[in-house]
C-alpha cells in the first residue's frame, strides 16, 4: 500500500513539473481559477443585481459608473457578466460531471469485464456516438424543460460516449498491467481492482478530457441561450448578451465585444490548461 | 495596400454604376417582412405581403387608408345592411391573363375558410359572412351553407349575419380574397410556388428563396398597370437591416430605439427617418389563477397606478412609444384612449398606489402573493417587460418572478391554471380604422369572461377542460350539461358593466346609423376602460422606418407599419 | 474491406432505427403542438385579447381536420411505421411549416448549399491551417511557433455566430467591397465560407503542429536523418505524410458539424442552407421535419464517420492489422 502511495505521488509530481514548465499552461490554470472564484463570488462581487434597471442610463458605454456599460435596458453589463460567467461555470462543471459518472462508470465496467458486456456496452456508445447531439440537446431541453438540470441532462446525453470510449481504452490498457494481476493474486474483488487500482491509474487522461470538455459544454450552452433554449432570462449568459449585441455591433460595440471577449477569453484558459495536460501527460509516456 | 483598395473600390463603384445604368428598371429592396408559405389559408406573414401588392381584394385601401373599390366596379347594399352585392370589373385580368370572376372569389374565400386548409385567420369581415364562422370551425360541413352566392360570373352577393358597415373595409383584408381555382386544382401545393402563383395584383411573385429574400415584378395584366411606378420589389427575410441600409443594400427598413442616437447623429439618416403612430397596444392580462386579492379592485388599480409609463416610454423607448390608458388605441373611432377621467383614474401616482394596497390589507407589499410574469423566449429581451417588474418591486415591494419558456411551451402553459398569480404579455394591434376593428361580439364576450372572479375563471376553465375530454370521449350528453354550467357561469356570475359592455355592442352591430353606431361603441369603450381590470394596457408603441430620399412611401398605421401597398410607391 | 463495409452500414441501418426511434418518443413529448403555435401567431398579429379560451375550445374541432390531414389522428406507433416508411420510399410528405414543399424537396433544395459552404470552409482550412501547423512544428518554441499558436487558439475560440459578425463588419462596412446578404452569386459566399473557416483553421493548425511534432520523434524520422535525408526529403516525404493521417479523423466530423452548425451564419448572409430550417422546426412544431432532420443529420455524421475509416483504412497499413 504504502508503495502505491510513493508511486502515485511520483506520478503526480512528475506530471506536475511537466505541467510547470508550459507557461501558458500554468498561466491558464491561475486564470481559471480566477474565473472560478468571480464565478462563485458573482452576487458579492456584482455593482448591481444583474436584472436591476436604470431607465435613465440605458445604452450607457463603459464608464466609471458601469464598467462594461450598460444594455437596452440600462441593466449593467459588467454585473450580467459575472452572473453569465458563474451559469457558464455551473453548466460546464455540472454537465461535465454528470458525462464523468456516466462515461467513467460504464467505460470502466466494459473495459473491465470485457466479453459481451463490453460488446453490448460499445454497441450503445457507438449508436450515441453518432447522434446529431446539437438536435438532441434541443429536442431534450425542449422535453424536460429549462433550467440548470436539464441543460446537464440534454448535454450530458449525448457527451457521455466520447468519454466511456476514452475510459474503455485506458482500462484495457492497464488491466493487463502487472499491479492489477498482482492485487488480483492478493484477493481484491473486481470493485476494488476498478476502483481503486485502475481507476488511478487512467485518471490522467480523463482529466484532460474533462478540461477540454468543458469549453465544448459552455459553448453549448452560449448556443442554446442564443435560440432562447439556454438558462432562463432574466438570468443572464453569455449566449443570450451575444444575441442582444450582435444587432447593435455598428452603434454599440460593447454590448457585442465584451461578452464574446468573456467568453473567448474563458474557452481560451480551460484550453490552455488542456493542452498543457496533454503534452504533460504525453510526455510521460 | 491604401491605393490597391481604392482601385478596388472605384472598380466596384464603377461596375455597380454601370450595372446600374444598363438597366432602367426601378427596384425597391425592403426589409421588415416575414413568411414561409404564399397559400393565403395559413395566417402567417406574407398574407400581409399578398396584401400589399399580390393579390387584391373587391375593395382596397387608397394610400391614405380609405376603402375605395378594387376589383369591384359597383356594389349594392341592401337596406337592412346584410346583403352586399359586389359588381367585378370587366377589366380585371390574373396574372397569367385569365379573366377574375366572381367564382375565384367564392373558391378564394371558401379555400381561405375551410378547415382542411391552412388555419384561418382570426380577424374580420370573412367572419360576418353568415355561417363562415361555423363552417371554418367545422361545426357545419356544407360549404354551400355559407352566405356567398355567385349571382353571374361578374356578380358575388354576400349575407351577412347582421349589418355591419365596416365589412366594406374588410373586403380588403386578405380572408376575402380570391384565389386562382385552375392553377390550385391542376397544381395543388406546388401552385404557391414563385412562379405558379397566379395573382391579381399589381405584382406577380417570380421568386421565392425561403429564408433569404422574395422578388416580386409588375403584372401587366393589373388593370391599373400603368399607374404602377415601381418595376420590382425584393423583400429581404434576413441579415442585419441597419447595416443592409447603410450600405444600400435596401431602401426600407424598420428601426427601433437602439438606433436612434446613432441616426440623429447622422444628417442624413435624420432626414430618411419617419416616424409615426401605430394602432398597437402592448398590454398584460390575467392568466388562470386564484386568489381574491386580484378580485379586489382597489390592488387591481394600484398595480396600474404603479407604472410610470410615461419614464418607460421616454427613455426605454426613447419616445417611440406613449402610454396607453385604454385597450383600444387613440387611432380607433370611438377610442376613450384620451379621455381625461379614464386617464386619470390610472395615471402613474406611486403614492396613490401604495395607499390603494394598504388599505386593501397589503401595507407595503407585505403579506402580497409573488407575481409571475408568464413569457415566451421571444419576449426574453422585451425591455417593457422587465420595467413592469422593476416598477412593481420599486413601488409597491412586491416579488414578481419572470417565467421564461420556450415558445410552444408557453402556448400549451398559458391555458393551464396557475397556482399563483400570474400575468401574461401581448400586444393588440387594430387592421382597420372602425371601431368595430377592436369590439367584436367575440371581445365583447371576452369582457364577461374577463370581469369574472378569479375564483369563478378559473371553475370556468375546469369545466371547458372536462367538457373537451367528454367530447373527445364522445359524451355529448355531459358536453352539452357541461356548456350548460359554463354559460351560466359567465351570463351570472360576470359584471353588470360586463354585460353592458355586450348589450351596448350588440345593440351597435345592429345599428345603421354612424353616428348612433360610434356612440355607443364609444360608451362601450369608456365602460371596458374604467371597469375592466383583468388586461392592464401599457404603452402604444410608434412605428420608426428610415427611407432612402429617392423613394416616398406611404405607411399603413394598422398594420404593424407596412406600406400600405406596392403601388403606392413613388420614385423621386 | 468488402465484408467491411457492409458490416458498418447494416450497423448504421440498426443505428439509425434506434435513433428514429428515440427521436421519436422525445418528440412527441415536447409540449406544444403545431396547430396551438399557428392559433398563437393569428393570435399575435390581430387581437390580444380577442380570442378567448371558448374560442380555443371551439377552434378544437379544426384539430381533428389537421390531425386527418397530417396523419396524427392514428396510434403513434403506426404513425412511427408511417415515417420510416417515407423515410424508405423517400416520400415524407409535407413540412407543416413550410406545406408547400415535401420534406425531400427541402433536403434536395438545401442540403447542397449546406454542404458546398461546409466543404469550401473546410478546403480553407486545409489550405490555411496545414502550412500555418507545418511552419509551428518546425519552428518550435520560436516567436514564430508562439504567434502562430496563440492565434490559432483565439481564433478557434471564436463561435462562428461572432466570427460573422467581426467579418461582416470588416469586409462589408470598414472596408465595404462585399454584400452583406443575399445568395445567387460567386461573391455571396466569401463571407459565410470565411466566417466559417476560422474555427477549423484553428483547430486543422493545432492539431498538424502536434502531430507532425509527434512525427519528427518517432524512430523512423531519426532513421531517416540518420540515413542522410535533406530536410525537405525527410519532412515533407515521411513525416508530413504520417501527421497527415490523424487528421483525417477530425474532418469527418467537421464537416458534418459545419454542415448543420449553421444557423447563425445562415441568417446573418441569407444563406439558403439546412441550418435555418432545421432550427425553426423545432420551434414550430414541425414534427416531420424534426423527425426527418434528426434521421438525416445522424446519417450523414455515420456516413462521415464511415468514409474517414475506409480513408483511414487505405492511408495506414498499421490500422488493419488492429481493427476487428
Amino acid at each position: 500500500m504504502g508503495n502505491k502511495k510513493r508511486i502515485g505521488r511520483s506520478y503526480w509530481s512528475n506530471i506536475w513539473e511537466k505541467f510547470k514548465r508550459n507557461k501558458l499552461a500554468v498561466f491558464g490554470l491561475i486564470f481559471v481559477c480566477i474565473l472560478i472564484l468571480l464565478g462563485i463570488s458573482a452576487p458579492w462581487l456584482a455593482p448591481y443585481p444583474y436584472d436591476e434597471v436604470h431607465y435613465e442610463a440605458v445604452w450607457t458605454p463603459p464608464c466609471r459608473e458601469f464598467l462594461a456599460g450598460t444594455d437596452q435596458l440600462g441593466r449593467d453589463i459588467f454585473s450580467r457578466l459575472l452572473y453569465s460567467l458563474r451559469n457558464a461555470i455551473i453548466v460546464g462543471l455540472g454537465a461535465q460531471s454528470l458525462i464523468v459518472v456516466i462515461g467513467l462508470t460504464l467505460g470502466l465496467i466494459a473495459g473491465f469485464y470485457g466479453g459481451k458486456t463490453d460488446n453490448i456496452l460499445m454497441r450503445i456508445v457507438d449508436i450515441v456516438y453518432s447522434f446529431p447531439s446539437y438536435l438532441l440537446n434541443i429536442i431534450l431541453v425542449l422535453v424536460l424543460g429549462r433550467g440548470y438540470f436539464s441543460i446537464f441532462v440534454a448535454i450530458a446525453a449525448t457527451g457521455w460516449a466520447g468519454m466511456a470510449r476514452l475510459v474503455r481504452g485506458q482500462t484495457l490498457s492497464t488491466k493487463s498491467r502487472d499491479f492489477v494481476e498482482a492485487a488480483r493474486a492478493s484477493g481484491a474483488g473486481n470493485n476494488r481492482i476498478m476502483f481503486r487500482y485502475i481507476l488511478p491509474n487512467i485518471i490522467g487522461p480523463v482529466i484532460y478530457s474533462i478540461f477540454s470538455g468543458i469549453p465544448g459544454v459552455m459553448l453549448v450552452e452560449s448556443g442554446l441561450s442564443l435560440i432562447g433554449l439556454g438558462v432562463r432570462p432574466p438570468m443572464p449568459s453569455w449566449g443570450l448578451m451575444i444575441s442582444e449585441g450582435t444587432g447593435q455591433f455598428l452603434y454599440n460595440p460593447y454590448m457585442l465585444l465584451a461578452p464574446a471577449g468573456m467568453l473567448v477569453l474563458t474557452i481560451l484558459s480551460f484550453n490552455f490548461v488542456a493542452f498543457g495536460l496533454r503534452d504533460a501527460l504525453s510526455a510521460r509516456e | 495596400m491604401r491605393r490597391f483598395l481604392t482601385i478596388i473600390l472605384s472598380l466596384v463603384i464603377l461596375s455597380s454604376t454601370f450595372l446600374g445604368t444598363a438597366y432602367a428598371e426601378k427596384v425597391f429592396r425592403w426589409s421588415g417582412s416575414w413568411g414561409n408559405t404564399w397559400d393565403l389559408s395559413f395566417h402567417q406573414g406574407f398574407i400581409w405581403v399578398h396584401m400589399m401588392g399580390l393579390t387584391e381584394g373587391l375593395i382596397k385601401w387608397d394610400k391614405d387608408m380609405n376603402p375605395v373599390k378594387g376589383m369591384a366596379e359597383s356594389y349594392t347594399i341592401s337596406k337592412d345592411g346584410t346583403v352586399y352585392t359586389f359588381k367585378i370589373r370587366k377589366d380585371a385580368k390574373w396574372s397569367n391573363g385569365d379573366k377574375v370572376t366572381a367564382y375565384d372569389f367564392e373558391y378564394g374565400i371558401k379555400y381561405i375558410l375551410s378547415p382542411k386548409n391552412g388555419r384561418g385567420s382570426f380577424f374580420g369581415g370573412a367572419w360576418y359572412i353568415k355561417n363562415a364562422k361555423d363552417y371554418a370551425n367545422a361545426v357545419i360541413s356544407d360549404p354551400n351553407q355559407v352566405g356567398i352566392k355567385v349571382l353571374d360570373e361578374y356578380t358575388i352577393q354576400f349575407t351577412l349575419d347582421g349589418p355591419h358597415p365596416d365589412f366594406l373595409t374588410t373586403c380588403a383584408l386578405p380572408t376575402l380574397y380570391p384565389m386562382h381555382r385552375t392553377s390550385i386544382e391542376k397544381l395543388g401545393n406546388k401552385a404557391f410556388d414563385a412562379g405558379n402563383l397566379v395573382t391579381n395584383g399589381p405584382y406577380k411573385l417570380v421568386g421565392y428563396t425561403p429564408n433569404v429574400e422574395y422578388i416580386l415584378e409588375k403584372n401587366p395584366y393589373y388593370y391599373d398597370a400603368d399607374k404602377v411606378e415601381v418595376d420590382k420589389i425584393v423583400g429581404k427575410l434576413g441579415g442585419d437591416p441597419f447595416l443592409m441600409y447603410r450600405r444600400n443594400e435596401v431602401d426600407l427598413i424598420n428601426v427601433g430605439a437602439a438606433q436612434l442616437p446613432v441616426i440623429e447623429k447622422d444628417p442624413i439618416l435624420k432626414k430618411e427617418l419617419i416616424t409615426f403612430p401605430q394602432s398597437t397596444v402592448n398590454l398584460m392580462y390575467f392568466s388562470y389563477f386564484e386568489h381574491p386579492a386580484f378580485d379586489d379592485r382597489r390592488v387591481l388599480t394600484a398595480l396600474q397606478k404603479a407604472i410610470d409609463k410615461e419614464k418607460i416610454c421616454k427613455f426605454v423607448y426613447r419616445g417611440l412609444a406613449k402610454p396607453a390608458y385604454s385597450v383600444v388605441t387613440d387611432l380607433i373611432p370611438g377610442s376613450t384612449a384620451n379621455d381625461p377621467e379614464v386617464v386619470e383614474k390610472f395615471r402613474f401616482d406611486p403614492e396613490a398606489a401604495r395607499k390603494l394596497l394598504a388599505e386593501a390589507g397589503y401595507p407595503g407589499g407585505k403579506g402580497f402573493p409573488t407575481v409571475h410574469f408568464l413569457i415566451h423566449s421571444g419576449q426574453a429581451n422585451d425591455p417593457l417587460i422587465l420595467a413592469v417588474k422593476s416598477e412593481w418591486e420599486k413601488n409597491l415591494g412586491i416579488k414578481v418572478i419572470i417565467d421564461n419558456y420556450e415558445q410552444g411551451v408557453w402556448s400549451v402553459k398559458r391555458f393551464e391554471i396557475q397556482s399563483e398569480p400570474t400575468f401574461t404579455f401581448s400586444g393588440a394591434s387594430y387592421l382597420y380604422p372602425d371601431p368595430a376593428a377592436p369590439l367584436t361580439l367575440n371581445y365583447a364576450e371576452g369582457c364577461l369572461v374577463a370581469s369574472l372572479k378569479t375564483k369563478d375563471l378559473v371553475e370556468k376553465v375546469r369545466l371547458e377542460k372536462e367538457q373537451t375530454e367528454a367530447l373527445k370521449a364522445g359524451d355529448e350528453k355531459k358536453a352539452s350539461e357541461l356548456a350548460k354550467r359554463i354559460h351560466n357561469i359567465i351570463y351570472t356570475r360576470s359584471t353588470p358593466e360586463a354585460r353592458k359592455i355586450l348589450s351596448l355592442v350588440q345593440q351597435a352591430q345592429r345599428t345603421t346609423d354612424p353616428k348612433k353606431r360610434l356612440e355607443l361603441y364609444r360608451q362601450a369603450n369608456k365602460i371596458r376602460d374604467i371597469n375592466m381590470y383583468s388586461s392592464f394596457p401599457l404603452v402604444q408603441p410608434m412605428s420608426a422606418r428610415l427611407v432612402k430620399s429617392n423613394f416616398e412611401v406611404p405607411f399603413n398605421k394598422y398594420l404593424v407599419g407596412f406600406p400600405v401597398g406596392f403601388a403606392y410607391i413613388r420614385t423621386k | 474491406m468488402t465484408q467491411y463495409i457492409i458490416k458498418r452500414i447494416g450497423w448504421i441501418i440498426f443505428n439509425l432505427l434506434v435513433l428514429s426511434l428515440i427521436a421519436f418518443i422525445l418528440i412527441k413529448n415536447v409540449p406544444g403542438s403545431f396547430l396551438e403555435l399557428q392559433i398563437l401567431i393569428g393570435q399575435a398579429g390581430t387581437m390580444g385579447t380577442g380570442l378567448t379560451i371558448s374560442e380555443v375550445e371551439k377552434v378544437r374541432g379544426v384539430e381533428t381536420e389537421m390531425m386527418k390531414r397530417w396523419g396524427e389522428d392514428v396510434p403513434l406507433w403506426q404513425q412511427y411505421l408511417t415515417f420510416i416508411k417515407g423515410l424508405v420510399t423517400l416520400d415524407m410528405g409535407p413540412s407543416f411549416r413550410w406545406p408547400t414543399q415535401t420534406i425531400e424537396e427541402i433536403i434536395a433544395n438545401t442540403f447542397p448549399v449546406s454542404f458546398t459552404i461546409a466543404i469550401l470552409a473546410v478546403t480553407i482550412a486545409i489550405i490555411i491551417g496545414i502550412p500555418l501547423g507545418v511552419l509551428a512544428a518546425l519552428k518550435q518554441n520560436s516567436w514564430i511557433d508562439y504567434l502562430v499558436s496563440a492565434l490559432v487558439m483565439v481564433v478557434s475560440a471564436i463561435p462562428n455566430y461572432v466570427m460573422a459578425v467581426f467579418v461582416i463588419f470588416l469586409f462589408s462596412f470598414w472596408i465595404p467591397i462585399l454584400p452583406t446578404y443575399g445568395w445567387g452569386q460567386p461573391k455571396n459566399y466569401i463571407l459565410p465560407v470565411l466566417a466559417m473557416s476560422f474555427g477549423p483553421i484553428g483547430s486543422i493548425a493545432g492539431y498538424m503542429r502536434t502531430s507532425l511534432l509527434d512525427a519528427l520523434k518517432q524512430d523512423y524520422i531519426r532513421t531517416a536523418w540518420a540515413k542522410g535525408g535533406t530536410e525537405r526529403h525527410v519532412i515533407f516525404g515521411h513525416a508530413m505524410k504520417n501527421s497527415l493521417i490523424p487528421l483525417v479523423t477530425i474532418l469527418g466530423p467537421m464537416i458534418s458539424h459545419l454542415i448543420l452548425g449553421t444557423v447563425f451564419v445562415e441568417g446573418m448572409f441569407g444563406v439558403p442552407g439546412m441550418g435555418q430550417y432545421f432550427s425553426q422546426a423545432a420551434g414550430s412544431r414541425d414534427y416531420p421535419l424534426m423527425m426527418a432532420q434528426t434521421v438525416i443529420f445522424g446519417l450523414i455524421l455515420m456516413i462521415m464517420n464511415l468514409i474517414v475509416d475506409i480513408i483511414y483504412f487505405f492511408l495506414d497499413p498499421r490500422i488493419r492489422v488492429s481493427r476487428r
